[in-house]
């Protein structure tokens, strides 16, 4: 098991203030799957995100990434276990400004321990897999919502991560570009990557290979989606989403 | 992250906002400058005292009167005392052994007469042995030779203000002056000293000294005796030997009363040095103060630069930078304002120290050690000013940060 989860609880604030966010999630993810985790707003998805994510430490529950125990980690190794493991998308894309897609792009290698050579090669890599490679010179106020997004997507890849985590990937974009993001990640998986995607649309979490709800901190449903929607997964390459 | 990486991207931090660096920057070249001008200006005083109270000559004693009858309380000016006598100073001479020589000195300011031009300037009586004692030569023509002593003659020799004042620079040697109308021949004009310590005798006219006692003032009194001491090393001995000496010719038993003060170079030495140097200090901790407030200015543009880039913190953090990585960025970007500051204020402080040194006719004296210890003290405010923020960043958490709007 890529990840395995036991009993996690977050509980925000102290006293009579307190929020409990998640109540007792236990689950697993194997290698290779594509899980779709859904919920409503204040479910705790987003909760559990920062915690599979390793941004955050949980309240009381045992997490297992890789077979490394996660709560016996400081701050410091948490970051080394995020620059190592996992690729961050956001809904936001969260890019520099100023700063050039292939520059963005090799931020977690500049982090990370030792890989120093080729750096650019392998950002000019990671471009050319979401097909950006004509664009790797150009600022994130040169290029549009969904390029932006797959910039971060190259980014996400650049450390060969086990797991790619995205945060509604798809929340700030239209819904053509939204489908192509949704299609480089199901070509991702189909390459082998493990992807955890966070919606709140159904629509976007049946491109999903599995949907988990969640509810008031619980999950109340686990299924594997039966009319999985898909993209030509080759779409983003040819057309420019503009 | 490597250090190369760092800086590139402090940089960039600090490109994207060239008004706001430059002007932060700005406090810190004008505190960096005004303490390298402001040292350079009392370091130069100090050097310039020094080396003028210096030129007085080495080795030398100054036995002035003392008024200490009368009103208790009541001292006259040096000067004025009248306890010092031409006997005195022979006897410092013949007596005491570790004396090289004496030089007895009468001076009053008075009127000189040349043709229809008059000017009033200070008379010194004095005696062969004056050149040697005050390090102070006849530039040409001669000067007094203890012949004019014995003779009373009327000879001066002409400092080199008088050449200018009473002969419009035109070779005074030959010709004759009026000395309270007596009449003088001009036999020598002295060389430029400067002014020295707090007199200028540059503006001084020098006569045999019994002609100025006897001749011309009627007075047996002395102004002062410069003592030339043999060996530096026995300055104080010498002090003593010329002490007791005095006090048994005028029959003074308590020293406490003596109607005599014996002073040496060193004594004013150290005096000018503890009052240029407090100057210099002074006028550092001023210019300091502005390299303080300039340091203020960096925390509070870091501080501001760390709110606007919280979510940037959040995204280096998610994807894998460690609290050293983000202390690590800030603090190089208020090094890099700090230290650049620092650079131009060091380049700036030079040259204004230049430009007063030319145009206010000021000595400036730059040393390496104003230059490092601004350059340091530069660092050290990038640091000290630049951790606060820097920490502040480093602690924020991955989620809020990324969540901040």
């Amino acid at each position: 098991m890529l990840i395995e989860v036991g009993s996690l609880t977050k509980t925000y604030g102290i006293g009579a203030g307190t929020v409990q966010a998640l109540r007792g999630v236990s689950l697993n993810i194997a290698k290779g799957e594509f899980v779709a985790i859904m919920g409503s707003s204040g479910s705790g998805k987003s909760t559990l995100m920062h915690l599979l994510g390793c941004l955050d430490h949980p309240t009381s529950g045992l997490y297992k990434l890789d077979e490394i125990n996660l709560e016996e980690l400081d701050d410091d190794e948490l970051a080394e276990i995020r620059n190592e493991k996992i690729g961050f998308v956001f809904q936001q894309f969260n890019l520099l400004s100023r700063t050039s897609a292939l520059e963005n792009v090799i931020l977690p290698l500049t982090y990370g321990k030792g890989r120093t050579q080729n750096i650019y090669e392998l950002a000019a890599k990671a471009l050319n897999a979401v097909g950006l490679q004509d664009r790797m010179n150009h600022r994130p106020n040169e290029l549009s919502g969904g390029e932006q997004q797959r910039v971060a997507i190259a980014r996400a890849l650049i450390n060969d991560p086990a797991i790619i985590m995205a945060d509604e990937p798809t929340g700030a974009l239209d819904t053509k570009s939204g489908d192509e993001i949704m299609g480089i990640f199901q070509q991702l998986n189909s390459q082998g990557k493990t992807i955890i995607l966070i919606t709140h649309e159904r629509y976007i979490a049946e491109h999903a290979k599995r949907i988990i709800f969640l509810q008031d901190g619980k999950i109340i449903g686990d299924e594997i989606v039966s009319n999985r929607k898909t993209t030509n997964a080759n779409s983003h390459q040819g057309s420019e989403s503009s | 992250m490597s250090l190369r990486q760092s800086l590139k991207t402090a940089l960039r931090a600090l490109s994207i906002n060239k008004m706001r660096s430059g002007l932060t920057m700005l406090g810190i070249m004008i505190g960096v400058g005004a303490v390298v001008a402001m040292i350079s200006i009392g370091t130069g005083a100090s050097v310039s005292v020094t080396s003028r109270i210096q030129s007085l000559g080495a080795n030398l004693l100054m036995v002035t009167p003392e008024f200490t009858g009368g009103f208790a309380g009541a001292r006259q000016a040096g000067g004025m005392g009248t306890t010092l006598v031409y006997e005195d100073a022979v006897a410092i001479a013949k007596e005491i052994s570790t004396v090289k020589k004496v030089s007895p000195e009468f001076s009053s300011s008075t009127q000189v007469v040349y043709g229809n031009q008059n000017v009033n300037t200070s008379i010194q009586g004095v005696i062969t042995d004056y050149q040697d004692v005050h390090n102070f030569h006849v530039a040409f023509g001669e000067f007094i030779r203890s012949e004019d002593e014995k003779m009373q003659s009327r000879v001066a020799v002409v400092g080199q203000t008088v050449v200018t004042n009473l002969f419009a620079g035109e070779d005074p040697v030959g010709k004759t002056i009026k000395i309270k109308n007596v009449p003088f021949r001009i036999i020598g004009v002295m060389e430029l000293k400067g002014q020295s310590g707090f007199q200028n005798l540059d503006d001084a006219i020098f006569i045999p000294l019994p002609t100025a006692q006897k001749r011309l003032f009627g007075s047996n009194n002395l102004r002062m005796i410069s003592v030339q001491v043999k060996n530096e090393e026995e300055m104080d001995l010498a002090s003593s030997q010329i002490s007791s000496l005095l006090l048994s010719r005028h029959k003074i038993s308590d020293p406490s009363k003596a109607d005599f003060e014996i002073r040496n170079q060193a004594d004013i030495l150290s005096t000018m040095s503890q009052v240029t140097g407090t100057l210099t200090l002074l006028l550092g901790g001023i210019a300091a103060i502005s390299l303080l407030v300039g340091g203020i200015g960096i925390m509070n543009i870091m501080l501001v630069s760390v709110t606007e880039r919280t979510r940037e913190i959040g995204l280096r953090k998610a994807v894998g930078a460690k609290r050293k990585d983000i202390l690590t960025q800030f603090l190089i970007e208020s090094l890099i304002l700090s230290l650049l500051g620092g650079i131009i204020g060091l380049f700036l402080g030079v040259v204004g120290s230049f430009i007063i040194s030319k145009i206010g006719e000021w000595p400036t004296v730059v040393t390496l050690n104003s230059i490092l210890l601004s350059f340091l003290f530069s660092a050290a405010v990038g640091i000290f000013f630049g951790i606060y923020p820097a920490r502040k960043a480093s602690l924020l958490s991955p989620i809020d940060a990324l969540r901040f709007e």
